[in-house]
């Protein structure tokens, strides 16, 4: 009920955001105005307009889910909010697991209205719902819910918000490209290289693996049971941060 | 009365983010709290007393020493007991005052319709009624200590701690905090508060402890059964002879004003033989005062000069 309480909390807090308001309209705007140019264009361009509105639901999200993930927690640090909840009987695991799923909640809700315009604005066009669109949304929501792990965990142990999003942002560009260190850990490579590739495999997030976009807007099948494995790495990921998170943030004094 | 709440050897140091040198902030406090009792934590800027409520409430954790909650280590769950007022109470601007209480009474636990119902006794109590939809970013300092006082009376606390719950307050609004206070050991609640305000440490406290330096220098009981250091006798009428026989138990030489007497005595036995000495040589006795030194005299002898200027 207490992480519940938090969770709520903290949807609400980003709800009322009204700098999520801005960013949140422009995208779904970004989105309609992509959709509406690829109508009037024949073809094969609307595959480029559903590949070029996913990437955008996805950067907007990114957006979102660094901002909120860094702020949240140095905001109740920062502003002295948190005195007021860690004096009660709440431990602070709770704390952070409301936290965090306060924030995926928020991500689900605006991932979703984003997705949900370009589902409608390609439907006007195409005449059916492409529903391979609302695949491409859920998968973003696993990658952004791994992110605002990685954004709580720094946050918890670094004081400075710059700082704590400078290193979200660097892991969601390093995660993205996690799939180029396949050609690093080859045999032929020296063995300096090929270990600390490999270390580097095991640690960033494979957040590449996480975005269809490409195989939805081109039609591509996804399946079923690749979906199924990196949702759970999503979660299995996002957990181990979130425990780190915890053991971090139990140690830190609140002066 | 009972134990409620017990401070043993609390020590609390930090190290410097660039020597490592140890800084001491609390530095082995020692106390216990009788239920229903209400207590003063005093001392200058700097001297250690946020830093002492906040390790009673396990905002820090203590280097060494622990805090005992009637009986047994204070942890999560014992905090349901206890209600806390931070220094300056921050709340999250985009609540309105009834949303922040609700939210904090669910952090309790409380069932909806006892959060409720709470909620409203307090609005109503607390008389924050006619703000229960303002945003708390729209409050007055006193209206926000209020709303902190009743986030911290959610839970019915058997232990109350208020770090400087009159800081910020016109005199009306430090009056209503002081019956707030007074009214609090009405319904059975322990308080615990720290000031530098003297004047309203001694209005309410039973005991007061002064703090300076992180260290506990002195627990001083102001409320009744306090034994005072001596009594001033002022007599009129008295023979050459009385005031001879007066000067021998008095500690120090009487002293004349007009043809009154005053004679310093060190304790009730003393009283008594001087009192019989004044009866028997047909003395008028025109007062009895019991003497004992204000808080303020106490609290200045143990603060550095320097620190009586922050």
């Amino acid at each position: 009920m207490r992480t519940f309480a938090i969770a709520l909390n903290t949807a609400r807090e980003a709800v009322r955001n009204k700098l999520l308001y801005s960013i949140l309209l422009f995208a779904v705007l970004v989105v309609a105005v992509a959709a509406l140019f690829g109508s009037v264009s024949i073809g094969d361009q609307m595959k480029f307009v559903k590949d070029f509105s996913l990437m955008s639901v996805s950067l907007f999200g990114v957006a979102i889910a660094v901002m909120l993930g860094v702020s949240m927690l140095n905001k109740e640090l920062g502003r002295k909010t948190i005195y007021n909840i860690l004096s009660k009987p709440v431990a602070r695991w709770e704390f952070i697991v409301g936290k965090f799923l306060g924030l995926v909640a928020t991500l689900v809700l605006v991932v979703g209205l984003m997705t949900t315009a370009l589902l409608a604005i390609v439907a006007a066009f195409e005449g059916r719902v492409d529903w391979t669109l609302a695949l491409s949304g859920g998968m973003t929501v696993l990658e952004l819910m791994i992110l605002v792990a990685v954004a709580l965990f720094v946050s918890a142990i670094v004081v400075t918000p710059t700082i704590a999003g400078l290193v979200t942002g660097a892991a969601f560009i390093a995660g993205r490209c996690a799939g180029y260190l396949d050609y690093f850990v080859g045999a032929d490579q020296p063995l300096l290289l090929r270990s600390l590739a490999r270390s580097l495999y095991w640690v960033l997030p494979h957040l590449d693996r996480l975005n269809v976009a490409n195989q939805v807007a081109y039609g591509d099948a996804v399946a079923p049971e690749y979906v199924m494995t990196v949702a759970v790495y999503a979660l299995a990921y996002s957990g181990i941060l979130l425990l780190l998170a915890i053991f971090m943030f139990s140690r830190r004094e609140l002066a | 009365m009972g134990t409620i709440l017990e401070l043993k050897g609390l020590t609390k140091y930090v190290r410097d983010d660039w020597t490592f040198r140890r800084i001491t902030l609390v530095d082995g406090v020692d106390v216990a709290l009788a239920e229903n009792e209400i207590f003063g934590l005093i001392g200058p800027n700097g001297a250690g007393k946020t830093t002492t409520l906040k390790l009673v409430v396990g905002l820090l954790r203590p280097s060494r020493g622990s805090v005992l909650f009637e009986g047994r280590p204070l942890d999560v769950a014992a905090r349901a007991a206890i209600g806390f007022l931070p220094e300056q109470p921050y709340f999250y601007d985009y609540l309105s005052v009834e949303e922040t209480l609700t939210f904090f009474a669910r952090l309790y636990g409380l069932a909806a319709d006892e959060r409720r119902a709470r909620v409203q006794g307090l609005l109503r109590d607390l008389h924050l009624e006619p703000k229960r939809r303002a945003s708390v970013r729209t409050l007055s300092k006193g209206t926000l200590q209020r709303v902190g006082i009743a986030q911290a009376m959610l839970a019915r606390p058997r232990l109350l701690i208020l770090d400087e719950p009159m800081s910020g307050l016109d005199p009306a609004g430090r009056a209503h905090m002081r019956d707030l206070i007074r009214g609090l050991r009405g319904i059975g609640t322990t308080v615990i508060f720290s000031s530098h305000v003297l004047p309203d440490a001694e209005a309410l406290c039973d005991r007061v402890g002064i703090i300076a330096g992180g260290r506990m220098r002195e627990i001083v009981t102001l409320q009744g059964a306090a034994e005072p250091d001596g009594y001033l006798l002022s007599v009129r009428r008295m023979t050459a002879e009385a005031l001879a026989a007066l000067q021998r138990v008095s500690t120090g030489p009487a002293a004349a004003d007009g043809d009154t007497w005053r004679v310093r005595l060190p304790g009730r036995d003393a009283v008594r033989t001087a009192v019989d000495t004044v009866h028997g040589a047909d003395g008028v006795i025109e007062s009895l005062t019991p003497l004992r030194p204000s808080l303020e005299e106490r609290f200045l002898a143990w603060v550095k000069p320097e620190a009586r200027l922050d």
